[in-house]
């Protein structure tokens, strides 16, 4: 068979494109070098979603940005994905930042991000206490936070619920442009795609067919501290902008810690998601200078993601050169994550426009609404746990996660420790999976019919266990 | 609302010997309460021996101290529930908990916490480099052995020399892993110094101090690990780098009390500890709320932890039946070489009688003695075999009278 659209990558990107092909009559498939979803950038980034006053008038960054903000609340709830508004500062400590402040609520404005404005050091005081002394900050309240990997998961969740084939473990050799599709070599596997859609990441060159651009990974570390920390920040606050980039930021994430980074450094190693020594200071001094006494004392993780950073400065989303077939995602560093949505309504077009017939399908479902025992009431809870017994039994105690919610999250399609993990935050808390390992281990490996010592952290060999004892 | 006399959370070496205090106290009903699928607590992966030497006078595994308070408990009628997680304790000392049969609120006359410790995590400590699978804590590893059967790794490098890595390093090597080093930040261990020679010298396991990890490596499994060794202000110094090839790096870098449930409670916490402000009933700054065992503060002997315990159980109990006792008017301070001290808070009437001590100094002293002054007034002097962080010191203080209490390390003339 010959697949009207195949999507590569099942990052965020590509997981939102084939959700919204999903809903039409097409045969989609998604191919996925990792073992789940969301396990490349979309796994390790701020979880920011950008007002839109960064990127520069006229770009595509600048209008996916605005465009993919306004669909961000609607998106989630019917994805069932935690989002939150809780606005964005950018702070200015000198006249110097201030100036540049005034420049950004300019671009900002050009770019229709709505109820941008200045706040005052007296304002910026009140709305968040512990931050030092700034000189003014600009103001955005249409800035949110979503949980990054529970989008990309939802979405490719969603297409398959739909009849979208996805391909884990598949790593794409070559594409091969025949007469009536392109051959999408996955070594054993083979596939043929009318249009294929390279949403690749940080190897989103190597399969795009066009030389006039070449991806830089940069890698950025991050701290993340303590749900004790919650309510440190409120907001998302940024430091006046460089040339280096947006710097490092303090973000509360929608699950009540609060994320501290990006690092900036170019690496020419596309699987580099090491954290440095370096880094990890560097990102202590620079919070500092926002709330003095922050520590390291409540880090509880630290890690690094690598952003899709291109030679255009630009998002390059076009067909590949003397291609008919071929369309580039790439080069989508931030704000990826917040204009994904809007990044798939563009490829949606770009594919109507070149032929495809988009008709929708009557019977075009969502996943079933995940279960959150915590969220419910007293009464809503104990008569679920009595209905639903594996709901009543906490396995992992850190974030309070029942057994319930674990089976649940492998029914969706979680087969490794990560996949629960980003799913339903098993393993995500203070401990860091110290006591809920065993547990989530044998799980894993009782429904998956599989053995022990073959569960692994995030496919390939990473495994944990190493054999049996004597 | 369903009420008994005295709530006990957790039921490990701690948890048990309050529960049975307080029922021996005069406490009618007594409940525990248990997160795990039975009671005994992290006894239960312990299969080592070394337990009961000061409470039973035997030396017994971790299972069999374990059974002797399970034996114990059900003679005494006291019941337990486990499977069982409570979210939170109110002020009013209801307890809300949860299990398979639903969600529930139980009230109590007095509660005692007994929750444990967790271990550090790897991002607590902050190593750099990747996250591969093969990176445990020692209690996880333990866990994964003795409890499921499972070789967790089989070239294993160890980071920290608390009592649960050394523990490790042995069962390892007795099932076959190879364990290339045990790593240590400090110029000394913080495990018992029994655990350094029947774990780690008897099997010819080298100890480096002044080491730690600097690098992970590997991208799905640990492949090795880059260890350097660090200067006075504990910083690594640059040229000493060696790789390690293994697949497996167990942390045994610290014990944090778990004490989420006294968020809530607005108690006076000890920054030292980790744990509550206890008085010497081992009663917390909320009137009725006791705490104990590793949740406390870290023990060295699930002995201890249980002796420890039997004073809060005893004590919840009497607060059931007859309330409120005295407030306590005395501080305990640590003071020089002292890292931290239970109890923070002494009544005096207590003191009179005489009321346990427990404190940890911060190095290793050689030629040194423990000293409790009031002002310049000396209460005491304690005489330890050994005056190292990783050993608890255990005395009873008593005395006629007293407006302070301060507890320092004095080298011997």
């Amino acid at each position: 068979m010959i697949y009207d659209v195949v999507i590569l990558g099942a990052g965020v990107v590509g997981g939102m494109a084939a959700y919204q092909l999903s809903q039409y009559k097409l045969t989609l498939a998604v191919v996925e070098a990792k073992a789940e979803a969301g396990m490349g950038a979309s796994c390790a980034n701020s979880g920011i979603v950008h007002a839109g006053y960064d990127a520069e008038e006229g770009t595509k960054k600048a209008k996916l940005n605005v465009q993919g903000n306004a669909m961000m609340s609607d998106l989630c709830k019917t994805l069932d994905v935690p989002f939150r508004r809780n606005g964005s500062m950018v702070v200015a400590f000198n006249e110097d930042e201030m100036a540049v402040l005034l420049k950004l609520l300019a671009r900002g404005k050009a770019n229709s991000v709505p109820d941008l404005t200045m706040l005052t050091p007296e304002q910026v005081h009140q709305k968040e206490p512990y931050l030092n002394k700034v000189c003014g900050a600009l103001y955005a309240p249409s800035a949110g936070i979503v949980s990054p990997f529970e989008l990309a998961i939802a979405a490719v969740e969603t297409a398959q619920l739909n009849g979208t084939d996805v391909f884990f473990n598949t790593t794409v050799r070559s594409l091969t442009e025949q007469e009536d599709y392109v051959l999408v070599d996955c070594g054993e596997k083979q596939l043929k795609a009318r249009f294929v859609l390279n949403c690749t990441g940080v190897w989103s060159d190597t399969l795009a067919g066009d030389e006039t651009f070449v991806i830089h990974p940069r890698k950025g570390e991050y701290l993340l501290l303590d749900k004790k920390c919650s309510g440190l920040v409120q907001h998302t606050i940024f430091p006046t902008p460089s040339a280096a980039g947006k710097g490092v930021l303090i973000v509360p994430t929608v699950h009540g810690n609060i994320l501290l980074g990006p690092t900036a450094d170019d690496t020419e190693d596309r699987k580099d998601t090491g954290t440095t020594a370096a880094g990890m200071e560097s990102i202590l001094i620079k919070c500092q200078k926002y709330i003095s006494d922050l520590s390291t004392k409540n880090v509880i993780t630290s890690f690094a993601g690598l952003r899709a950073s291109s030679t255009s400065k630009d998002f390059i989303i076009k067909f590949a050169p003397n291609s008919r077939r071929r369309i580039n995602a790439a080069g989508i560093e931030s704000p990826g994550l917040t204009a994904s949505p809007a990044i798939a309504l563009l490829l949606e077009k770009m594919l109507a426009d070149a032929g495809v017939v988009l008709e929708k399908k009557h019977n075009f479902q969502q996943r079933p609404r995940v279960v959150k025992p915590a969220e419910m009431s007293f009464d809503e809870k104990n008569e679920w746990i009595k209905q639903n017994p594996a709901y009543g039994r906490i396995v992992c105690r850190c974030e309070q996660i029942s057994e319930g919610e674990i089976l649940d999250a492998i029914a969706r399609g979680a087969v490794t420790v990560d996949g629960i993990k980003r799913r339903v935050r098993a393993g995500m808390g203070r401990c860091q999976g110290s006591f809920c390992l065993p547990t989530v281990l044998k799980m894993l490996a009782e429904e998956g019919k599989i053995d022990c010592t073959e569960v692994t952290k995030c496919g390939g060999g990473s495994v944990y266990i190493k054999g049996t004892n004597r | 609302m369903e009420k008994v006399d005295v709530l006990v959370i957790g039921a490990g070496p701690a948890g048990a010997a309050a529960a049975l205090a307080a029922k021996k106290a005069g406490a009618k009903s007594v409940l525990m309460i248990e997160r795990n699928s039975s009671g005994g607590g992290i006894l239960n992966q312990c299969i080592h021996n070394g337990f009961g030497l000061q409470l039973f006078g035997a030396e017994l595994t971790g299972p069999e101290y374990a059974q002797r308070y399970a034996d114990m408990l059900k003679a005494e009628d006291i019941s337990l529930l486990c499977n069982t997680t409570v979210l939170e304790i109110g002020k009013d000392k209801t307890v809300l908990y949860q299990n398979t049969d639903g969600l529930f609120r139980m009230a109590a006359g007095a509660v005692v916490v007994a929750t444990g410790c967790r271990e550090r995590p790897r991002g607590a400590i902050r190593i750099p480099g990747t996250r591969p699978a093969g990176i445990y804590s020692a209690g996880t590893a333990q866990r994964l052995m003795n409890i499921e059967g499972y070789l967790p790794g089989r070239e294993v490098v160890i980071l920290g020399s608390g009592d649960i890595g050394l523990i490790m390093a042995r069962r390892l090597t007795l099932e076959g892993a190879k364990v290339l080093a045990v790593c240590e930040l400090m110029p000394y261990s913080s495990g018992l110094q029994r655990n350094i020679v029947q774990c780690l010298e008897d099997f010819n396991i080298p100890l480096y101090f002044n080491t730690t990890v600097t690098q992970i490596h590997g991208r799905e499994r640990v492949e090795g690990v880059t260890v350097s060794q660090v200067d006075a202000t504990l910083k690594p110094v640059s040229g000493t780098e060696r790789f390690i090839p293994c697949d497996t790096l167990l942390l045994s870098v610290g014990l944090i009390p778990e004490n989420e449930l006294l968020d809530n409670l607005q108690l006076e916490r000890d920054n030292t500890t980790g744990g509550a402000v206890v008085n010497e009933r081992m009663e917390t700054t909320r009137e009725g709320i006791f705490a104990c065992g590793n949740c406390l503060h870290v023990h060295d002997l699930a002995d201890y932890a249980s002796l420890e315990a039997q004073i809060a159980g005893e004590n919840a109990a009497y607060f059931a039946l007859k309330g409120a006792s005295d407030q306590p008017q005395i501080a305990f301070r640590a003071g020089y070489g002292v890292t931290a001290l239970v109890p923070q808070r002494v009544t005096a009437s207590a003191l009179t009688q005489g009321i346990s001590v427990m404190l940890r100094v911060k190095t290793p002293f050689s030629h040194a003695h423990i000293e409790i002054k009031d002002g310049e007034k000396l209460l005491k002097t304690v005489r330890a075999q050994r005056l190292t962080p990783g050993e608890m010191v255990r005395f009873t203080l008593k005395a006629d009278h007293a407006e302070t209490l301060l507890a320092e390390v004095i080298p011997d003339a």
